[in-house]
């Protein structure tokens, strides 16, 4: 019995000095969720932490659905996400007396380039993922030259992939001899210098070295994607608990004010202002 | 409150309270408000997509509500899984067995931070098996209670439970079932306390849990405390470590039972009781990559687990290393593949809790398992499991193949 009693206060005692300790610093903001996200969510922190040196922000990846479940885990502070939260993970919350409240930070819309010489100017949703599952090989297919079509996509992990393969292909497979560039810059770099090359790029990389393409008959820009009349475009989210208050407030006000607006458009997304 | 506020809370109420069933009607007003220049069209937009998510959380809140309280707070769980198995074994002849698993499982919210679930089960009273195997004349089999344990969380970093608790693998960090068949449900008190930090997770488990009652002398209970760290290399790989310590007490010198087995059918005794204590101590690790080789390998782990029983001077260390890649979750229309080699010497642990399927569970056995799994359908899995396990000292081998069939609901 003596055995056991120590036993139990010294896992008691261990336990306290961990709980302790592992609480010191437990005033920080943390932000979890969207890999999209991240990059928007880090530079805002960053230039947030400058302005207010009190402030302590954790921003981590994950990926939307991990970032949602750290919230109604109490967990996170602040989940990003670049879809709505889905039904099932809504009524989890309001099980666990977490109320969701959606906060849209910025838009994500996806260019489709080609070479500045191709004729081609527009093409449909179904067309363009024939060409990336590879059921149209040739431009003359679409009315163009008679061209092989060089198809240039982006790596898997990347949160553009990500938003092309859910909103074009619908989650089929690109095609095998498809291209993989890691960035946006390498899909403009090798369009530009291939004639029958095809590539997609967040809005922002958009420059006069390349060619966007009119989605069923809509030129993206700013301007159509919140509107909401080019298809390729999604909302990016940061859900909180409740309405927001004092550093998270201060925190997404921050994001959706013109400084933090102005970083999501040098992250290559698309401002609400 | 800021002007994109008001709009917003103006339509949910509209929406809500007043029943505009129309969405275009909003889209309309708010267009008209943007091109007025009352409202920029990004903040448009956003009032748009902010308020269409507020009311579908407001159906969805409407909707559970309409529910009896009972049921709000209530989930209901199972599975089944139909079996056939294959058993070559050393000196016996061949089996072709046929069996299934039936379990349902119920969990209910008391409060806020009170959890109360229970569990039931096809099966005999094995601790380490849930199985009905099909025989006797379609006789009706026995179902039992698998676990049934009170949770309390009172804060996000702490949970208790209490009472015969579900799965050794929720309890601990275990990547294999090397020393803990995963069926075990202890009985007992036990803790978990986790905290997150920056691309590290700290955490702790711990358990006292009660092996046995003697009537006539001490009973026989065991400890287990695991620190352990998990620790994110950006956002493709991982590494999971913990050391468990477990402290056995009235165990030396006594005879343990699982219900099925009794202990020392391979541990060593003396006078018909366990010679030496089984204090141990054991490492466990794992280390993930998230799409090593593009989406044809989504995820990929390595793993190994490690025990050493001090009292002993020889056959008292065990070891298992495996390698597991394809999904990590099988889902439909993705599989896992998985292998392992273990190697568990006769005293390196007591011979009641590892991996029924491994040489029966004993210890003193090595070998391969093999496994894999297809999603056939949503919550439909596929599954084939191939063990090759030889005695280590002793003499004997075994050959055992179970395909599976599993249903979630």
């Amino acid at each position: 019995m003596k055995k056991l009693i120590s036993v139990i206060v010294v896992s008691v005692f261990t336990l306290g000095l961990m709980v302790t300790s592992l609480n010191a610093g437990e005033k920080k903001l943390i932000i979890q969720g969207s890999t999209t996200v991240l990059p928007i969510a880090q530079k805002c922190a960053e230039v947030f932490m400058k302005k207010h040196p009190e402030a302590n922000i954790s921003v981590r990846g994950g990926g939307s659905g991990v970032g949602i479940a750290a919230l109604i885990d109490g967990i996170c502070d602040i989940a990003d996400s670049s879809r709505p939260m889905k039904d099932k993970e809504i009524k989890k919350a309001l099980e666990k007396g977490v109320n969701p409240v959606a906060h849209v930070i910025a838009m994500d819309g996806i260019a489709v380039i080609v070479h500045p010489s191709n004729p081609v100017n527009e093409i449909t949703l179904s067309q363009l993922k024939e060409i990336y599952t590879g059921k149209i090989s040739n431009w003359k297919q679409l009315g163009g030259k008679n061209q092989k079509i060089v198809v240039i996509s982006r790596d898997v992990s990347s949160g553009t992939f990500e938003c092309f393969n859910k909103l074009v292909l619908k989650k089929e497979r690109v095609r095998p001899d498809a291209l993989l560039q890691a960035s946006n810059a390498a899909v403009v770099s090798i369009v530009k210098r291939t004639e029958g090359a095809i590539g997609y790029v967040g809005l922002g990389y958009l420059n006069s070295e390349v060619k966007a393409l009119k989605i069923e008959g809509v030129f993206p820009s700013q301007e159509t994607v919140l509107k909401g009349t080019y298809p390729i475009s999604r909302p990016l989210f940061m859900y909180t608990n409740g309405k927001p208050k004092g550093l998270v407030k201060k925190f997404i006000d921050f994001v959706l004010s013109k400084e933090g607006q102005k970083i999501v458009k040098g992250q290559g997304f698309v401002p609400l202002k | 409150m800021k002007k994109k506020d008001i709009v917003c809370l103006f339509f949910v109420w509209f929406w809500v309270i007043a029943g505009l069933s129309y969405s275009g009607e909003i889209d309309i007003l708010v267009e008209k408000l943007a091109e007025k220049g009352i409202l920029s069209h990004g903040e448009a937009r956003a009032i748009l997509i902010e308020t269409k998510e507020e009311v579908r959380k407001e159906s969805i809140k409407r909707r559970h509500e309409t529910l009896p309280r009972w049921i709000q707070n209530t989930k209901i769980k199972g599975d089944l899984r139909l079996r056939y198995q294959w058993e070559d074994q050393h000196n016996a002849p061949d089996r072709h067995r046929g069996r299934y698993r039936f379990r349902l499982g119920l969990e209910t919210k008391i409060n806020k931070t009170i959890k109360v679930s229970a569990g039931l089960a096809t099966g005999g009273s094995d601790a380490r098996s849930t199985n009905q195997t099909m025989c006797d004349g379609f006789s009706t089999p026995d179902i039992r209670l698998d676990y049934a344990y009170a949770e309390w969380t009172p804060t996000t970093w702490l949970t208790f439970k209490a009472g015969k608790i579900k799965s050794i693998k929720k309890l601990i960090f275990r990547p294999s079932d090397l020393l803990w068949d995963s069926d075990i449900n202890p009985e007992g008190i036990s803790f978990s306390l986790s905290k997150k930090m920056d691309n590290c997770d700290l955490f702790m488990n711990a358990g006292f849990w009660i092996l046995d009652e003697e009537k006539g002398s001490a009973d026989p209970y065991m400890w287990v405390v695991q620190p352990g760290v998990k620790y994110e290399f950006g956002k493709n790989a991982h590494l999971k470590l913990a050391l468990a310590g477990y402290i056995f007490d009235n165990v030396k010198g006594a005879t343990l039972t699982n219900g099925k087995d009794t202990s020392g059918k391979y541990n060593t005794l003396e006078g018909g009781v366990l010679k030496y204590n089984y204090n141990s101590i054991a490492p466990s690790i794992e280390i993930g990559f998230k799409k090593p080789f593009g989406n044809l390998i989504p995820y990929l782990a390595i793993f190994g687990d490690y025990v050493h029983n001090p009292d002993p001077s020889e056959n008292n260390n065990g070891y298992l290393f495996g390698i597991k890649f394809g999904a990590e979750k099988v889902k439909k229309g993705t599989w896992q593949a998985k292998y392992m080699y273990r190697y568990l010497e006769k005293d390196a642990w007591i011979d009641i809790f590892p991996d029924s399927d491994a040489y029966s569970g004993h210890t003193d056995v090595k070998g391969h398992e093999f496994a894999f799994s297809y999603g056939i359908g949503r919550n439909v899995t596929f599954g084939i499991d191939y063990y090759y396990m030889e005695r280590i000292k002793d003499t004997g081998r075994k050959n055992l193949l179970q395909v599976d069939l599993k249903i979630k609901f």
